[in-house]
């Protein structure tokens, strides 16, 4: 059994949203409104409780090497975005029933059946994944397709991708996959396409790779992502010292009032 | 720079109960500390006997409130499925499973009552402050860059809270007002984020109890103190939901 991971590689990407729908159907997920963003075709703006995969349409004026060959004509960056899954995952460490688990693939994987909607996840997500379902009241994000996995199949939305868009597979093959896709793009004189993902913060890196062109910050992918335990020791230090600061004022305060 | 101004982190989904929860369980705490302490100091019965009981009720009311916010209330007992002390969440859940039926044997127990009494007091000092923890570590930055000043603040809040309760219950004590006038200084110089409600209940915690007091007016102070410290807890929350901002 490997560590699997995604690749999500925006320069393939067409923007079908097929892996959306197929992400929908396989994992019976609930329809969760339609509200018009007027923000290129993308009404949903978001991963969140009902949406596990998500195409943002990133638009840009025409640059050379990328999108059409008339100036007046817009060109767009589609990138699939999901949960990141990641080593160090801040809605794990935050779970208190034990809910919230690492699988054998390296996936993080909410048990819908222990989940008791305490919200904890929800704000401890460095990046806005993990949301609670009002009509349901548990949380919910992307279960890295874990009964898919369990039978030897790849996620639903990667199969579904008929671009090569969304790849998967074994987590450092898909480094490696990353690794050469980015040399050929350099190659080509996209030099401007890099690989997002956050090994040298506190994050530890995540089995969700994306390749971006520019600022990866326009595609809502954060520069320096910070797992909330960071101030862990120093916020329970903090809270020793007001405790034995009480304990000893409320001591002297009545033996010096005697 | 973002995604079309789309926030990158979601907004916390507690609603009314939490923040209420923060209030009534961390001035439980605190009181059940005061009851120990006067314990040992040999004061007044009475007071005991009433910090005691404020511990206690507002045990039996921080359980409901902490039930009613969850998606899931009828899977409450998930909370006690596992200890996990990377969340202060689920540290929190222990401490009011033990706090609280501590702090009720501590009224009701037909013996043992000061034994009680003295463990609802320890894991009081947790109950006080372990809410600023659960604030500070989340990815929510308000919160988390305040993760230091929440615990002592919401300590400070607590203790002010419980004095003021036993005052107006009627308890005159000296100590009562000190420890009183203690925290409302502290809640005075504790720097405050620029939002109305925290304004509104950093002058209710601090300055202006503060200044009562040192006139006189002990129950007004008291009152001022214990909606300063019920409005602060409302006032982070909302922080957290309105300034949910790019990290």
């Amino acid at each position: 059994m490997s560590v699997t991971g995604f690749f999500t590689d925006s320069t393939l990407c067409i923007g079908c949203k097929a892996c959306e729908v197929a992400c929908k159907e396989w994992n019976d997920v609930p329809a969760d409104g339609f509200t018009f963003s007027g923000n290129s075709y993308d009404n949903t703006m978001g991963l969140g409780h009902s949406t596990w995969r998500h195409v943002k349409f990133v638009e840009h004026e025409t640059t050379i090497g990328a999108g059409g060959n008339a100036p007046h004509v817009i060109t767009w960056q589609f990138s699939s975005d999901v949960c990141k899954h990641c080593e160090v995952a801040g809605c794990l460490e935050a779970c208190p029933t034990g809910s919230i688990i690492r699988t054998e693939f390296g996936g993080v994987y909410i048990q819908p059946d222990i989940c008791n909607g305490c919200g904890y996840c929800v704000v401890s997500c460095p990046f806005g994944v993990v949301d609670r379902r009002p009509t349901d009241g548990r949380a919910f994000k992307c279960t890295f397709c874990y009964d898919r996995q369990k039978e030897g199949l790849q996620p639903a939305c990667a199969t579904a991708c008929p671009t090569g868009s969304i790849l998967f597979g074994d987590l450092e093959e898909m480094q490696r996959a990353a690794d050469a896709r980015i040399a050929t793009l350099h190659a080509a004189g996209m030099t401007d396409a890099k690989l997002w993902n956050p090994v040298d913060t506190s994050v530890g890196g995540t089995h969700s790779l994306f390749l971006v062109r520019g600022d990866e910050r326009e595609y809502n992918l954060p520069r320096a992502p910070e797992v909330p335990t960071t101030v862990l020791a120093p916020a329970w230090k903090s809270a020793a010292a007001a405790a034995g600061a009480i304990a000893l004022a409320a001591l002297f305060a009545f033996r010096l009032s005697r | 720079m973002s995604y079309y101004d789309q926030p990158l982190l979601k907004p916390p989904v507690w609603t009314w109960e939490v923040p209420t929860y923060f209030f009534v369980g961390g001035a439980a705490g605190a009181a059940a500390v005061l009851a120990a302490a006067a314990q040992l100091s040999g004061e007044d019965e009475q007071l005991v006997r009433d910090a005691r009981w404020i511990a206690a009720i507002g045990a039996n009311l921080s359980t409901p409130l902490l039930i009613a916010d969850l998606g899931r209330p009828e899977r409450f007992l998930n909370m006690l499925r596992v200890f996990n002390p990377r969340s202060p969440m689920s540290v929190g859940a222990w401490t009011v499973a033990v706090f609280g039926a501590t702090s009720t044997a501590a009224v009701l127990s037909p013996l043992g009552k000061d034994f009680f009494a003295a463990l609802s007091a320890m894991t009081g000092l947790a109950m006080s402050t372990y809410t600023g923890v659960l604030l500070g570590v989340s990815a929510i930055p308000v919160w988390k860059e305040n993760a230091t000043l929440l615990p002592v603040h919401f300590g400070a809040s607590a203790l002010g809270a419980a004095c003021s309760m036993l005052e107006l219950r009627g308890h005159k004590q000296r100590a009562l007002n000190s420890l009183a006038l203690g925290a409302a200084l502290f809640e005075t110089a504790a720097p405050s984020e620029k939002h109305t409600l925290m304004r509104t209940a950093a002058a209710l915690s601090g300055p202006i109890p503060f200044v009562l007091r040192l006139i006189g007016k002990r129950k007004a102070a008291a009152a001022a103190t214990v909606l300063g410290s019920l409005l602060t807890r409302f006032a982070w929350v909302e922080a957290g939901k309105s300034g949910v901002r790019q990290p």
